[in-house]
């Protein structure tokens, strides 16, 4: 079955290779002109022949066949000036362009032929789009502007818990997102307890959100794929940027490596959480140790015409101590090489090497009594991909990807005091496999589809103890694996398309269906996103989870793309998910998977999405309408019962107004229906204890919450007053040092949202139970000063 | 390991820095649910000390006493074909003067009151006996004054060849001060070990009481989620399941226990 597919496959690339009739090919990178940084989704259109055209990959390559003759190339991208080109094209030609970023007086005036109309013609579905300029602009907690509090204000993105950066898109559980940086996977993006994201927007280049519709190229995750992508460094210039805030504050630093061919950017952050706890009276608190810290660095050389090198990595980790006699620790990194290389106009690859290592430790005990608990998961990837770019309306991707898993659920290390023996989980290892092949083909001059099929395959692989439980999680036998032999193989097809009908310059209809498979799962134990959640294979007791989506959408733009408007509507069934029975001991158990239950799930909603792009007052609104169910066997008496995050209405507001200049005020508003969740409904008494009695899972609500932000950006003066040496006039030139204020408030109307809601004896009668509501923020002021030069 | 991680000071600590936090009680409007029978019932090794009592469970937020059962026939019988007819000492309590339990016997337990049956059966295990009980006196870090704060450590050995579940009790002047603690030997199979609990609320000339019980699985279960259920961060609590079979909840336990008792000194001895 595998050997015929890759068969298969071979036989269609060799087709695609020679089935070329008589074209040349015009192609290139598309790029910032004043940082040299590539321009991934540029759009190429011929002035007088509409309907053909490219858009610039991850890298700004693009590349578009036609037949012999004189044209007009014009480059669009949203932000920049339109750039027009004529070229006569009689052989396969190279054109590199250099877009420059529109100035604050031109994105006033409408720009003739701008494609801004790529939300209606792209055919990518449901993709959330956030600019990093409209990250930097929305007010956020304690000032930390950040990505996923950002992506949180989008229709079907909902955030975890107040303040969590944690999401659930789509009704899909947070392990069923997957994220990428540069490539490379990472599996707990939140510092804090999930209160900030790991990404350092100053560092970013490009985010995309897809919640559907997710093309072949991408798989082991459910519900999401979070796509980031680093700057790759000024090429041009020596720049540096930064912040101090009062939590946290960062420096980023870009210079070229060689002008125009290489460049390199550090970014790092630290937060001082810690400083303010000097003030505390109390001593433990005063020895309290809280920070996060955030090092990004990317490097990248071009060589020679058609060969480009990247090296990058991710680095970051939190540190918590309380007194010496407890202290907690997690993080990630990760590396990437990749190598860009153009094999000939129409086929570009990407080859990279990707580790990524996320661990945390847990010490506890004083110094004579340490004891240490520690946990890691260690990925190493191999990726291999093409695209294939056959002519004007036909392009193909296909590639390889290939990761070797080694979990290491928890080890215990206990000192020679043994009042508990050390304790090592055994590690588990898998080998993850992918192949795919999709194809972009415009049917009609209206109609274009994106259809493809990955196959995915999974192996748990030995050394280890593989237990095998009975349904009461008792272990009925035991067998030993060597290293490398095989415990057990999953695998499966996941075939995806999309399609987009555009009906007419200002309006599109979109469908799609994604079926997909996850392999690696995370047992969560509480509220918000644990550091301490274990990843664990599919297994000989865990089947992998799959997802059938299917979704529709209709999208319209006004007043000559002013306003976006969409609606979309989804429907998505999960198979094989997991939950935890009752008395499931989470950490360090060797024997969790029999703590462990199997049922499946279904969402379905419809997102409605209204956004102003231009003007002096720009914006969103955000609607969603949906609903998140389980059905366990052992869980609610196999009733289908609503997941904890099933929030029926989830609204999200944003407005920035560009008062002048320099001045820029933004607010964003928040408002949805509260999490299910499990009240006791009476008490009984064992032993002279007061106990709750519980009622059906998830069968109440939480109250509602919102919200509003608020904040002001006060830019420094640009411009200074020099003296010109030729003319002795004096003129207006820009500083190099720019800087700027950002003043904002959290939570304005100093709403008490809860947060918890737990229930306690009653101060003044021990007999009465109280319900008390905790809430993690008031209102919180914060001062940000920004710089760069 | 659930102490070893103060999840909740934690969350609670990052937002104190930021000074904002807030609790407050809040009126809610929740359910009644139907009243229960509800059974709490312990057979011990220990003379006089195997207690079953009635109840009915009541509404949350209610500030009346809760109703304790009589009248109920309650009957006690061992494998060996023995079988024990607990009167009625106090309302709702059914205890039998001088039964002790026997260490490896399966005991079952028979309930009627009105038109309800309940049964349940659980095992005795073999007894493991408190070592020591050391009291652990340090100077409290959270408080100005010099108060001190008292922990107990209960030694004990585990027995290699089982897997064993414990159940900690500890009595301050013969009421029930802190229960419900369970553990099993899976990080300690076959050691020495000890329970440590920390800042226990005692004065001098308290009588304190720890008891050690050894129970069967389905209890310690039943006890491992009656503890978690006041904690806010579980993902869903839920009901503990319970080893009756019958229209109540509750639980059922054949424990062997010991116990070692101690008054509490004159901190200035210790010191």
């Amino acid at each position: 079955m595998k050997v015929s597919f890759l068969f298969l496959m071979c036989f269609l690339s060799m087709q695609m290779l020679f089935a070329q009739q008589k074209d040349y090919s015009v192609s290139g990178t598309i790029r910032d002109w004043e940082t040299g940084e590539d321009l991934p989704g540029a759009t190429l259109s011929l002035k007088n022949k509409g309907g053909v055209g490219a858009s610039s990959n991850a890298y700004g390559y693009f590349s578009l066949a036609l037949q012999e003759g004189n044209y007009d190339l014009m480059f669009t991208y949203i932000g920049y000036e339109t750039q027009y080109a004529n070229i006569n094209l009689i052989a396969n030609q190279v054109i590199n362009i250099e877009l420059k970023p529109l100035t604050a007086e031109l994105s006033e005036i409408e720009i003739i032929g701008e494609r801004e109309d790529r939300n209606i013609r792209a055919n990518e579905m449901t993709v959330a789009n956030v600019s990093i300029k409209e990250i930097e602009s929305i007010p956020v907690l304690f000032g930390e502007r950040d990505v996923f509090k950002t992506l949180q204000l989008m229709p079907g993105v909902k955030p975890a818990s107040e303040g969590s950066s944690g999401f659930y898109v789509r009704g899909g559980s947070s392990d069923q997102n997957l994220i990428l940086l540069d490539e490379a996977p990472v599996y707990n993006a939140s510092h804090m307890m999930g209160f900030f994201s790991i990404f350092n927007s100053d560092a970013l280049r490009d985010i995309k959100l897809y919640k559907g519709g997710m093309g072949a190229e991408y798989g082991g995750r459910l519900s999401s794929v979070l796509d980031i992508k680093m700057k790759e460094g000024n090429a041009k210039q020596f720049t540096a940027n930064g912040g101090l805030g009062l939590i946290s504050s960062r420096l980023t630093i870009q210079s070229p490596i060689v002008k125009n061919k290489g460049s390199f950017i550090v970014s790092a952050r630290r937060t001082y959480a810690d400083l303010f706890t000097v003030f505390s009276k109390n001593e433990a608190i005063k020895d309290a140790q809280l920070y996060f810290y955030d090092l990004n660095a990317k490097g990248n050389i071009r060589i020679g015409e058609n060969d480009r090198v990247f090296i990058s990595g991710y680095f970051g980790r939190d540190k918590f101590g309380f007194d010496e006699r407890f202290g907690f620790n997690w993080g990630n990194s990760t590396a990437t090489i990749r190598w860009n290389h153009i094999f000939n106009p129409k086929l570009f690859s990407n080859t990279s090497f990707i580790y990524s290592k996320y661990s945390y430790q847990i010490l506890a005990g004083p110094s004579d009594r340490r004891i240490e608990i520690g946990s890691h998961i260690i990925d190493y990837n191999f990726k291999h991909d093409y695209q294939f770019y056959q002519n004007d309306h036909s392009s193909w991707k296909f590639g390889l990807n290939i990761i070797h898993h080694t979990m290491n659920p928890g080890d215990l290390n206990s000192d020679e005091n043994q009042i508990f023996n050390s304790l090592e989980v055994e590690k588990r290892y898998a080998l993850e496999t992918a192949v795919y092949l999709s194809n972009e083909r415009k049917i009609s001059s209206s109609l274009s589809l994106n259809y493809g099929v990955r196959f995915s395959d999974f192996i748990q692989l030995g050394p280890g103890n593989i237990y095998t439980f009975n349904s009461f999680g008792d272990v009925i036998k035991t067998d030993v694996y060597k290293k490398w032999e095989k415990v057990v193989n999953y695998n499966g097809l996941e075939p995806r398309i999309n399609g987009t009908w555009i009906i007419n310059a200002v309006s599109s209809f979109r469908a799609f269906y994604t079926y997909s498979k996850q392999y690696m799962h995370l047992l969560s134990n509480s509220s918000s996103d644990s550091p301490t959640d274990i990843w664990l294979p599919s297994s000989n007791n865990i089947k992998p989870s799959s997802s059938s989506q299917a979704g529709i959408g209709y999208y319209r733009n006004f007043k000559q793309n002013m306003y976006e408007f969409s609606i979309e509507a989804y429907y998505k069934s999960m198979q094989d998910i997991i939950d935890y029975k009752i008395d499931a001991q989470v950490t360090l158990n060797p024997l969790v998977e029999g703590d462990l239950v199997f049922g499946k799930g279904r969402a379905y909603g419809a997102e409605l999405f209204i956004k102003k792009r231009k003007g002096k007052l720009t914006g969103w609104i955000a609607y969603t309408l949906s609903r998140t169910e389980r059905l366990f066997e052992e869980i609610n008496s196999n009733n289908w019962y609503p997941a904890k995050q099933d929030r029926t209405h989830d609204i999200a507001l944003v407005a920035m107004f560009q008062m002048s200049k320099r001045i820029q005020l933004s607010a964003s508003w928040v408002y949805y229906t509260g999490n299910a969740v499990t009240y006791p409904e009476s008490k009984y008494t064992i032993n002279g204890q007061d106990i709750l009695l519980y009622s059906d899972r998830n069968s109440y609500r939480m109250p509602d919450y919102h919200r509003l932000d608020l904040a002001l950006s006060l830019k420094n003066k640009e411009f200074k007053t020099v003296v010109d040496r030729e003319t002795g006039k004096l003129v207006q030139q820009k500083k190099r040092f720019q800087s700027s204020w950002n003043f904002s408030i959290y939570n304005a109307y100093n709403r008490e949202n809860a947060y918890s809601i737990s229930f306690e004896q009653s101060e003044s009668n021990p007999d009465v139970l109280q319900a008390i509501q905790l809430s993690l923020f008031k209102i919180i002021p914060s001062i940000t000063y920004n710089f760069n030069f | 390991m659930r102490a070893f991680i103060p999840y909740k000071i934690t969350v609670i600590l990052i937002a104190f820095f930021a000074f904002i936090s807030c609790e407050k009680v809040i009126e809610l409007d929740i359910g009644q649910a139907e009243e229960t029978v509800v059974v709490d019932a312990v057979i011990s090794n220990l003379p006089n000390q195997s207690i079953i009592r009635l109840s009915k469970s009541n509404p949350l937020f209610s500030s009346d006493p809760y109703t304790f059962l009589s009248d109920a026939s309650v009957r006690i019988k061992n494998n060996h074909g023995e079988s024990f007819l607990f009167p009625e000492s106090e309302p709702g309590v059914y205890t039998l003067d001088d039964f002790k339990g026997i260490e490896g016997l399966e005991y079952q337990l028979d309930i009627e009151w009105e038109d309800i049956k309940i049964n349940a059966s659980s095992k005795m295990p073999k007894t493991v006996a408190i070592d020591s009980i050391e009291l652990v006196v340090t100077p409290s870090r959270f408080t100005q004054n010099d108060e001190y704060i008292f922990s107990l450590k209960v030694h004990f050995t585990d027995p290699l060849d089982e897997t064993n579940y414990y159940r900690f009790d500890i009595f301050k002047n013969d009421s029930l001060y802190n229960g419900f603690v369970v553990s099993n030997d899976l990080f300690y199979n076959g050691l020495t070990t000890y329970q440590f609990f920390m800042n226990q609320e005692m004065q001098t000339q308290d009588t304190i009481c720890v008891q050690l019980s050894c129970i069967d699985k389905a209890n310690y279960s039943y006890f491992l989620v009656l503890g978690q259920l006041d904690s806010p961060f579980i993902i869903a609590p839920g009901n503990p399941v319970s080893n009756l079979k019958g229209n109540a909840i509750g639980f059922f336990g054949a424990y062997a226990q010991s116990r070692k008792y101690f008054i509490v000194p004159d901190i200035d001895t210790i010191l």
